[in-house]
């Protein structure tokens, strides 16, 4: 840990010691207190010592096991996995208007996510289906989930009902308690609640992951100005001390629970109080959160490609950049929101979602660096071809034009100019959407299987129909 | 000094946010015979329209907005044994609000409770996570004019229509109006759930407030 990074951590001690941290949770208060921790009310003030013991138990890396094992990956040091974007409640359509998300956005999502080969995992609320009852949304969600794709299963922060009837379902897909606990099959974000805050929503999904040895991604968002203070210093330091908080509770629960580190704090719109991702405030956090999970040890979560443009457009483009590339650059090893988010997390966008695959492509080669060998430092070539000569010709150039730069999908290079560029780019979105599309094949779930999924859920309560779209 | 121009002292006062200068002003008005009503109504609320109109325009942030609006409530409050004798001081009208149930932000609601009680509103908080029947209770004992509702998660939205069902059923949603807001909340959800009012920001909600009292 560097001087800077210390003194985050320093601040992030004294804020759990003095200010303590509040968990709207009986449960979760009296395991704090059988664990030494000092609880009044509702707050509970931990040493510093306290809770790096607790972070200390926490897994440095772990393996995330999907239905079909090409996908399985791990979280932790440098490696870096992409996710698509998470929770938004509509969808924007290229003209720019906005409309509620329904089941069968969903739906098309994740075909689009199990087809791009950015993404090992799929699912979670790729949308929140506005057709779905909030009772039972996210297990409709996962059933899904389940029929459409075999990839890594993300999960939903839910009540109580809900997430034990997801963990039925996953239970039902891949084995007990004990087969769950030796290979992880679902992972979900659980929110802070900013400041200094969790709630049961959040402490109920917290503790039935981590029973069940289920990964969660502790996540505050803390807001500069509003949900936390308005330097960046102290919101990171806020923000740290969440994480570290929660993460301390996860190991309480059950020793060894793999768990993230997550941070989505960024600053807020002073003009109207919005939440706001597309700012520098929100990369220097994803930074320095990035830089202090590491120091301790811990697999991180934060960044993506979102933006708060109100429209596919110039601004969506380069708040998206710069998001993302930094996400990468600082090997942020899980990004959420990394496609199709848009209007500071309330929209999807199928037009944004195929772009964003082109920017991932691009973090990626960036991300890949500049091999150097005695074969790509060509010094023979260079000698063959000599002072003033040309290389379009070389045999070194012909073998390797296919490889060596990276090529557009969508966007427009060269000196081809057409009466619109805008509308060319834009069609070359909709062509690489419709193949993605007209190359989806629906993976095998055995019939058992999914008769057994709708079975459960329609003694759930499901309407039949919701589960044959 | 003449009254207009001590008025637009006030006003002044509010719009630069200087809480000394208006408290001064405010007391040294008192002690000159100015009619108190006068300096709410032509100079306080004047000023934090004016301030509303600036938030509108961007020229002014919304800590300011909501400084401004603390300032005028404080002052407000200290000129309360004077006005309580005034026949003519009325407040605009009782305004309940909530975030519903299930939801725990309150910031936002905060807000809006603030503006609106600045604004000459009197404002009854029932607090976050309150549920529907709740509400319906507090309906039925207080009859309020407006019913403000709050939610800042698209899943705890669906608890604001359960409220307008629960007022349905019980026959009492047409004794009041229902204003809907939140970060999720659209001018479409306000108008698919049946409520009357939409408030997009806190300064928007006394607008909106306004208009359904028939005051704008």
């Amino acid at each position: 840990m560097n001087d800077d990074l210390k003194k985050i951590h320093d601040a992030s001690m004294r804020i759990l010691e003095k200010s303590g941290m509040i968990f709207h949770h009986p449960g979760i208060l009296k395991l704090l207190e059988q664990k030494g921790i000092k609880v009044s009310g509702e707050t509970a003030f931990f040493t510093r010592e306290q809770v790096m013991e607790w972070v200390s138990k926490a897994p440095r890396r772990f393996r995330l096991f999907a239905r079909n094992p090409k996908y399985d990956f791990v979280l932790g040091d440098n490696h870096i996995e992409f996710a698509p974007g998470y929770g938004a409640p509509n969808i924007l359509e290229r003209d720019g208007s906005k409309r509620s998300a329904v089941l069968s956005d969903h739906v098309q999502f994740l075909k689009l996510v199990h087809q791009s080969d950015k993404f090992k995992v799929n699912g979670g609320i790729l949308v929140e289906p506005s057709d779905l009852d909030p009772q039972y949304n996210y297990p409709v969600m996962l059933y899904y989930n389940l029929t459409h794709s075999d990839k890594f299963i993300f999960g939903m922060e839910g009540k109580a009902d809900q997430v034990n009837m997801t963990m039925d379902m996953i239970g039902a897909v891949f084995g007990d308690r004990n087969e769950l606990i030796k290979q992880p099959r679902i992972m979900t974000i659980v929110n802070t609640l900013s400041p200094l805050r969790m709630d049961q929503t959040a402490l109920d999904t917290m503790l039935i992951y981590a029973s069940n040895g289920q990964p969660v991604i502790i996540t505050p968002a803390a807001m500069a100005g509003f949900t936390g203070p308005i330097t960046l210093a102290g919101l990171i330091a806020l923000s740290n001390a969440e994480t570290l908080a929660g993460i301390a509770v996860t190991q309480m629960i059950r020793k060894g629970t793999p768990v993230v580190y997550g941070c989505q704090s960024t600053a807020a719109d002073m003009r109207s109080g919005a939440y706001v991702v597309g700012n520098p405030e929100h990369v220097l956090c994803l930074s320095y959160a990035a830089k202090l999970a590491k120091a301790y040890g811990l697999p991180c979560r934060g960044g993506g490609a979102p933006s708060d443009a109100k429209q596919l457009s110039v601004q969506s483009g380069y708040e998206s950049m710069m998001i993302l590339l930094t996400s990468c650059r600082e090997n942020i090893n899980y990004i959420i929101h990394s496609a199709g988010i848009i209007d500071s997390f309330s929209a999807m966008s199928f037009d944004k979602f195929i772009v964003d695959l082109e920017i991932i492509d691009m973090v990626e080669r960036i991300g890949k660096g500049v091999r150097i060998d005695d074969e790509t430092l060509a010094v023979d070539i260079i000698r063959e071809i000599g002072p003033g000569g040309q290389y379009m010709t070389s045999e070194h150039t012909v073998k390797l034009c296919r490889q060596e730069p990276w090529n557009p999908e969508i966007g427009l290079k060269g000196m081809k100019v057409s009466k619109d560029p805008n509308s060319d780019i834009l069609d070359n979105i909709l062509k690489k959407k419709e193949k993605m599309l007209s190359a989806y094949q629906q993976p095998h779930l055995p019939q058992s299987i999914a008769s057994a999924l709708t079975d459960y859920l329609q003694s759930k309560g499901v309407d039949k129909s919701l589960l044959f779209l | 000094m003449e009254t207009e121009e001590y008025l637009n002292r006030v006003i002044d006062a509010v719009v630069r946010m200087d809480k000394k200068d208006l408290a001064d002003l405010v007391s040294k008005g008192i002690a000159q015979g100015i009619d108190p009503l006068l300096i709410v109504n032509e100079g306080l609320t004047l000023g934090l329209r004016k301030v509303g109109v600036l938030f509108a325009d961007e020229a002014i942030f919304l800590p300011e907005l909501v400084l401004a609006g603390q300032m005028v409530t404080e002052v407000m409050e200290s000129l309360k044994p004077q006005l309580s004798g005034d026949k003519n001081y009325k407040k605009k009208g009782l305004f309940l609000i909530a975030t519903v149930k299930g939801d725990v932000h309150e910031i936002g609601k905060n807000l809006v409770a603030l503006l609106l009680s600045a604004s000459g509103y009197e404002v009854v908080d029932l607090g976050k996570s309150v549920p529907a029947e709740t509400i319906l209770e507090k309906v039925n004992e207080l009859s309020p004019q407006i019913l403000g509702l709050s939610a800042l998660l698209s899943t705890t939205m669906p608890a604001q229509r359960e409220v307008i069902q629960t007022l349905e059923e019980a026959g009492v949603r047409e004794k009041v109006k229902i204003i809907v807001g939140g970060a999720p909340v659209t001018r479409d959800w306000a108008r698919e759930i049946g409520a009357d009012g939409y408030a997009e920001d806190a300064s928007t909600a006394v607008d909106d407030a306004d208009r359904l009292m028939g005051l704008s």
